[in-house]
């Protein structure tokens, strides 16, 4: 069984990507496989125009992913947290880099406490300083709104804008398109890991929310 | 091995795939030679072969407890080498005939250890002496229980066979050395006071040797008969449950189309 | 250094973690303590009875306490997908497998500082003042059982019954070590140099093989 079948884009830097599809489409699978964390049976992926699959160890270094989970450890502080993966990455001027991360995140109050102790908002920030920690080129972000409060949502989208801005690829998935930037530059609809449906940001203003609606309907209908 | 040309492994793939067909095919012949052999077997074990002059009857279970042992550590060797295979090529008939051939390997030691014991209470005045082959059997049988534990066990989702091909490697790769610190266990304190029969084969009389060779033929049958069967049954479960999956797609996808024009 | 910069971080993380719970260790400690005190009750309380069973309670005791942490060591990656987050760094698989191993040694010698003088005193083991012998035996043996059980744990993580599971896959394959310690250690009270010798060479052949399959192979278990 495939869970993912001929799924094909590109991506540039400073634009936003945004793959809807409902639960079970294949959009954490997608996610995964870019971040290398599953390998594909077949395809392949290419970043900078080199091969990805195949690359060094270290090319991870390009990826920073935000996933369902936090990736933190409950007993440390956010700051220890982020100093340990700063520690594996083998970053130059750890304390800055923290400092910064943080910072971009919005969770630069949040550096003091205990990872276990965060609400899911907070944590949701200091994992995107976690993301972000090591300056990658290419954002992964897998529902990164999901149970999320309203404000989160805003500050979490003002925190992406920026980092598009910056000149970074950002790939975001999500089954709600309401809650999507404004920037977002390019959408796919994924549904039983096949891409239904593609638009642009014009697409967006006017009717691609009704053709989403109906690519789940169709789906739901199936299951 | 992405470094190995191209037409090298689709010459393993052909081979591997005729093999199996080949080997599926002539199953059900093997089975019938291995009930005929068996027969034999114990035709020969029971009213040919002379009775042995101390042990006596006890004795005859030497021409079932043997061939189970030398099949029992077989079978582990094929694990390993299945294993290997598997995490070279990742084709599922490797996993599958690792799986195979542990449950069947697991079932020689059981059956090893069961007539080991029963023939060693009149032999030796007792069920079990930790003699250092003994007790290597004993913990063969318990890593090999873990492996089947371990795949029974596997959490949903999970890659469980590159995983059990990695614990089958290693636990084969254990099996000398445990063997090694349990013989100087055993030699390094006062030795044990067992007569063994060591070195079958080197002082048996010839009508015995032929025995033993025909038991151990018939078993082999039964053991490579058994391994077939196996590898097939689970194969072809496999295919059957991707068709449900594919065949329910497919009717679900016919289903909705309907509906919508 | 610099290469092994991953593994370090990985140790310095483990060794910060579990000394935000010491309760942790602590409990390990204490339950390794009751297998000491059971196995007391295995022969008569005579000088020769303890002395004979002593070296067994030791080593017993090491290895059901080892089992506990590796499981839980490796636990702490499991939680929050943490795991996920060391296989996304650009490290590679051989670096996290040092790292975990690394803590695993550690946290057992820890363990075994309590252990040993426990065991020693109540079972009146007498090394005749051999100590950096056993000292140098115990670390050896120590290494190989946190190779195994920090691998073990791995795979274990990948059922849904870790906890079983990692002992029963763990102790047969640790029989060689556990024979290494118990008997080394004899060999070492009973002054026979030459026997310990061979034990200690043993347990290093192990330390050595399942040292560098263990690291080899873990990318394979923890990979997706």
């Amino acid at each position: 069984m495939r869970a993912l079948d001929d799924v094909s884009f590109s991506l540039d830097r400073g634009e936003l990507l945004v793959v809807a599809g409902p639960n079970g489409a294949g959009k954490t699978t997608l996610v995964r496989t870019v971040a290398r964390l599953s390998r594909p049976s077949a395809g392949r992926i290419r970043l900078d125009g080199a091969e990805w699959l195949d690359a060094p160890a270290d090319r991870q270094r390009e990826v920073g992913l935000l996933s369902h989970s936090t990736y933190l450890y409950d007993r440390l502080t956010a700051r220890e947290n982020l100093e340990f993966y700063a520690r594996l990455y083998r970053l130059a001027d750890r304390d800055a880099r923290i400092r910064r991360a943080l910072a971009g995140a919005g969770a630069l109050d949040l550096a003091g406490l205990r990872a276990g102790t965060l609400s899911r908002g907070q944590a949701q920030r200091v994992s995107i300083a976690r993301a972000i920690l090591h300056d990658p080129g290419l954002l992964l972000l897998d529902e990164p709104h999901a149970g999320l409060d309203p404000h989160s949502v805003r500050r979490l989208n003002g925190v992406l804008e920026d980092l598009r801005t910056d000149g970074r690829a950002i790939l975001l998935t999500t089954h709600d398109l309401a809650r999507v930037p404004e920037s977002a530059g390019r959408f796919l609809i994924l549904v039983e890991g096949r891409v239904v449906d593609a638009g642009s940001r014009d697409d967006a203003r006017n009717g691609l929310e009704r053709r989403y609606e109906r690519a789940v309907t169709r789906s739901a209908g199936e299951l | 091995m992405r470094w190995l040309p191209r037409s090298w492994r689709q010459f393993w793939s052909t081979l591997d795939g005729r093999l199996y067909h080949f080997l599926v095919d002539v199953r059900p012949w093997i089975g019938w030679f291995a009930v005929g052999t068996m027969v034999f077997t114990f035709g020969l074990v029971f009213w040919w072969v002379p009775l042995e002059a101390v042990q006596g009857y006890p004795q005859k279970i030497f021409y079932i407890h043997v061939p189970s042992a030398w099949l029992a550590y077989t079978a582990f060797g094929l694990v390993f080498v299945a294993s290997i295979l598997y995490l070279w090529q990742r084709s599922r008939l490797w996993d599958i005939f690792a799986r195979c051939a542990a449950e069947i390997g697991f079932l020689f030691t059981t059956l090893t250890l069961v007539t080991g014991m029963l023939w060693g209470r009149p032999i030796w005045g007792a069920f079990w002496t930790w003699d250092a082959r003994l007790t290597t059997t004993l913990i063969l049988w318990f890593i090999y229980g873990g492996y089947l534990l371990l795949r029974a066990f596997a959490r949903p989702g999970a890659d469980i066979g590159r995983i059990a091909a990695v614990v089958g490697i290693i636990g084969f790769l254990d099996v000398p050395i445990i063997h090694m610190s349990v013989l100087w266990w055993r030699t390094l304190h006062p030795a044990p006071v067992v007569m063994i029969l060591d070195d079958p084969g080197g002082g048996l009389p010839t009508s015995m040797l032929v025995t033993l060779l025909v038991s151990l033929s018939s078993f082999t049958l039964v053991f490579v008969y058994l391994l077939i069967q196996r590898v097939w049954q689970e194969r072809t479960a496999e295919n059957l449950d991707l068709l449900e999956t594919l065949l329910d797609r497919t009717d679900r996808a016919a289903r909705t189309k309907g509906r919508i024009s | 250094m610099s290469t092994f910069a991953p593994a370090l971080a990985i140790l310095a993380k483990d060794v910060r973690l579990e000394l935000r719970r010491v309760e942790s260790l602590a409990t390990m400690t204490v339950f390794a303590g009751l297998v000491i005190l059971i196995f007391a009750f295995v022969g008569d309380p005579t000088p020769a009875d303890l002395a004979r069973v002593g070296p067994g309670a030791l080593w017993a005791s090491i290895l059901f306490a080892g089992a506990l942490g590796f499981e839980r060591w490796f636990a702490e990656e499991e939680r929050n997908a943490a795991l996920h987050g060391l296989l996304l760094a650009p490290v590679d698989r051989e670096m996290l497998f040092l790292g975990k191993w690394a803590g695993g040694t550690l946290f057992l010698l820890a363990l075994e500082a309590l252990l040993v003088p426990a065991a020693a005193t109540l079972y009146r083991l007498d090394l005749g003042g051999r100590w950096a012998a056993f000292a140098a035996l115990l670390i050896v043996v120590t290494i190989g059982y946190a190779a195994l059980g920090t691998f073990f744990a791995a795979v274990a993580a990948r059922t849904t019954a870790s906890q079983l599971l990692l002992p029963v896959l763990l102790f047969p394959l640790s029989v060689p070590l556990l024979l290494a310690g118990i008997e080394g250690g004899q060999a070492l009270a009973a002054g026979e140099a030459g026997d310990y010798r061979d034990w200690l060479g043993l347990a290093l052949a192990f330390d050595v093989l399942f040292g560098t399959v263990c690291t080899m192979a873990f990318g394979t278990v923890i990979e997706e």
